[in-house]
């Protein structure tokens, strides 16, 4: 098996805890550990439910399995995080502190501040934090990139993308959408990827113009938001009710590039009303590249390969959407808000209990 | 009112009672069977409980606290029918005050002319039918017992988050590629909004003559399914409709119908193949794209006998019985339905 960059994770793997066993360990992490030898001896599962740690245990030739991360029944040389979004940050600078690598689910953390802190602690204990932001690693994403930074079509004028999808996750624990701590929605979990690679491509740090949601209280499934950096504007749109185009499109002075959000291998430059195909690499799935990156972290734990990317890289990603959500509207919802039988249930309601 | 319990809270109709109670303060537990699907009622801060209502345990538990169920909860036969009986078993051990059932006007099969609530039930080759039909059956076993439940058939439902009545013309309409159907477009498109059914779910709730009884809930404006289309487009702000030649389209949908039935098939059974192959080759993407679209603009045999049908649904007894009055006519329907269509980025 080899990541990215050529380098093989090779010879035995280093003692893995693996904490939080539900989806994304399931899709994300088992595929790559059961390909090395010895994992039973190798790899620690950590969930609260006992029966969830054991369920993936055993899946791994019978491993060992925990219910505290903090109580682990041997020492380890890596953690993988794939819990709920806000335990991220506290598992992370648990095993940080301690000069132990961590590969984190995306998003990184929930604020910027949580961040910071992640950041510190990965500095302060001289240890690698990388974080699943897997779409960097699509060739299609990776030419654009060069593209837009080698100036070869001049200065980005604007960047649309509508990314959307009903939400489909198999979440074990259902934390997405039933956990008050969580009150981040559509936003944090796919923006995550978008907003990681929309400050990947841009050249400086965008500023945020304005943002607006539909959440009402809870974790919303519709936000729009607008940036502006240099003289780009970026107009982006989520939603985790319903299938929008999910496309990209970037308009520089020279040329337009547009692609399918999840297309790792192609895409289209359109220069002068021609539109021209350009394969960047052999279509993959999805998953294949958070397999990648995962083998690269294990080959850098290993001292056998460089990391592709780290956290410091996506964090500024975690910054604006912290920002965004911090200074986000509600949308105006007429559908609600001024309908007649609304209205006259809230009045009989009213009646009632006065 | 003490809280009501909402089973298929996440489905189209179950979300706006849940959403519409919320709002209005009267107090409301979602009952969910995935939480997957739960992304529209978690922008909220309406309490979500698991309910199954294939199991008569999660159903007791949700309706713990609870005096009364609006049962909203649809699906194959067993979540249908089995999921009726249970969730009437259980507010029957429990002693609720009302459980109201939302049926449809499926029940009354492919009947023209004026219905009343005492027209004969029959299933007309659709399960769905079928199974609301056997669902209703059940509620009238209750019923017999003493279980204070009030049956509700609404007509088509429409307005925000509704698929089948709403995105789907919507998108039709949008891509320009939709029109009136002449004569074939001529029968009664049966309108009522989903917040007038809300209504007459709280007034079923609250009305102390409902149970035992059945009543249908439409709207008071009928229209053509053409009027339908006709207005619906000049909301999109669409440039105006063509009328169609039927005769194309009945003969494209006959073609069209083991396409279909096959994509289904392939869908249910090899989805994950079919997700692969399209993320490996642009050839089958660009073929199964254009596979749904062409499905999607066109009607099938069923939709077209619907859209020359002759039917109303007359809603006197919800009027003189429960107080019911529809609120939203279609142009105030339609009004929201395309505010809604545009703020979701649907039209593209």
């Amino acid at each position: 098996m080899t990541d990215d960059s050529g380098q093989a994770a090779q010879g035995p793997l280093p003692r893995i805890a693996v904490i939080g066993c539900g989806a994304a360990a399931k899709e994300f992490c088992l595929p790559v550990l059961s390909k090395f030898p010895h994992v039973r001896q190798s790899v620690v599962f950590v969930d609260s439910l006992a029966a969830q740690a054991q369920s993936v245990a055993a899946e791994m030739d019978h491993a060992r399995y925990c219910t505290d991360y903090r109580e682990l029944p041997c020492n380890v040389d890596a953690a993988i995080i794939m819990t709920p979004h806000h335990l991220h940050a506290e598992q992370s600078i648990h095993f940080l502190q301690q000069g132990i690598p961590v590969f984190v689910e995306k998003p990184l953390g929930m604020t910027g501040a949580e961040v910071s802190r992640m950041l510190e602690a990965a500095s302060s204990g001289s240890a690698l934090l990388m974080v699943n932001n897997c779409r960097r690693l699509f060739p299609a994403y990776r030419q654009v990139h060069d593209l837009l930074h080698s100036g070869q079509y001049g200065k980005i004028r604007r960047i649309h993308i509508r990314d959307g999808s009903p939400f489909d996750w198999n979440s074990v624990s259902g934390f997405y959408l039933r956990d008050a701590t969580t009150a981040r929605g559509v936003f944090l979990d796919r923006g995550a990827h978008t907003i990681d690679v929309v400050c990947w491509w841009l050249p400086d740090r965008p500023k945020l113009i304005s943002a607006q949601y539909d959440a009402n209280g809870g974790a919303e499934a519709l936000m729009n938001v607008q940036f502006q950096v240099d003289q780009a504007s970026v107009d982006l749109a989520f939603s985790r009710l319903y299938k929008l185009e999910n496309r990209y499109r970037v308009e520089c002075d020279g040329a337009t590039i547009t692609g399918r959000l999840f297309n790792p291998s192609t895409f289209e430059l359109v220069i002068d009303g021609r539109v021209q195909l350009m394969r960047a690499g052999k279509p993959g799935l999805y998953h294949e590249f958070a397999w990648q990156l995962l083998n690269n972290f294990i080959a850098s734990v290993q001292g056998n390969a460089s990391p592709l990317f780290t956290a410091a890289d996506v964090a500024p990603s975690i910054e604006l959407i912290d920002e965004a959500y911090q200074q986000a509207t509600q949308f105006d919802m007429p559908w609600y808000e001024n309908d007649p039988n609304i209205a006259r249930l809230r009045k009989q309601v009213a009646g009632t209990t006065s | 009112m003490r809280k009501i319990l909402v089973t298929g809270a996440a489905g189209f109709v179950g979300a706006w009672v849940v959403e519409s109670f919320h709002r209005s303060g009267i107090p409301v537990r979602a009952g969910v069977r995935r939480w997957t699907s739960t992304a529209r009622l978690a922008r909220g801060t309406t309490e979500m409980v698991p309910c199954d209502v294939l199991c008569l345990t999660q159903l007791r538990s949700a309706m713990a606290d609870c005096d009364a169920v609006v049962h909203c909860a649809v699906g194959n036969e067993a979540v249908t029918v089995t999921g009726t009986r249970n969730v009437l078993t259980a507010a029957q051990e429990l002693g609720l005050r009302r459980v109201v059932h939302l049926s449809s006007v499926a029940v009354y099969g492919n009947t023209s002319g004026m219905i009343d609530e005492r027209q004969t039930r029959v299933p007309h080759g659709s399960a769905y039918a079928k199974y609301k039909i056997a669902a209703e059956e059940v509620c009238e076993q209750f019923m017999a017992d003493g279980t204070p439940v009030v049956v509700l058939r609404p007509a088509i439902i429409y307005g925000p988050y509704s698929y089948t009545w709403t995105v789907s013309f919507a998108n039709r309409l949008w891509s320009g590629r939709w029109g009136t159907f002449g004569p074939a477009g001529e029968g009664k498109c049966n309108l009522v909004y989903v917040t007038d059914v809300v209504q007459a779910i709280y007034r079923s709730l609250c009305s102390e003559t409902a149970p035992g009884e059945s009543f249908n809930v439409n709207g008071d404006e009928i229209i053509t399914w053409n009027e339908y289309f006709t207005r619906f487009n000049g909301a999109l702000g669409r440039p105006p409709l063509n009328t169609l030649r039927t005769w194309p389209i009945a003969l494209k949908s006959r073609m069209l119908a083991p396409v279909r039935a096959v994509g289904r098939y392939a869908l249910t059974h090899f989805n994950s193949t079919l997700m692969k192959l399209h993320a490996k080759s642009s050839l089958a993407a660009r073929y199964m794209k254009a596979t749904e679209s062409s499905l999607k603009l066109t009607p099938t045999a069923d939709q077209l006998k619907l859209y020359g049908r002759d039917v109303m649904y007359t809603i006197d007894k919800a009027r003189d019985q429960l107080g019911y009055e529809p609120s939203v006519n279609v142009s105030q329907g339609l009004e929201f339905s395309v505010a809604w269509l545009h703020q979701h980025g649907l039209l593209h």
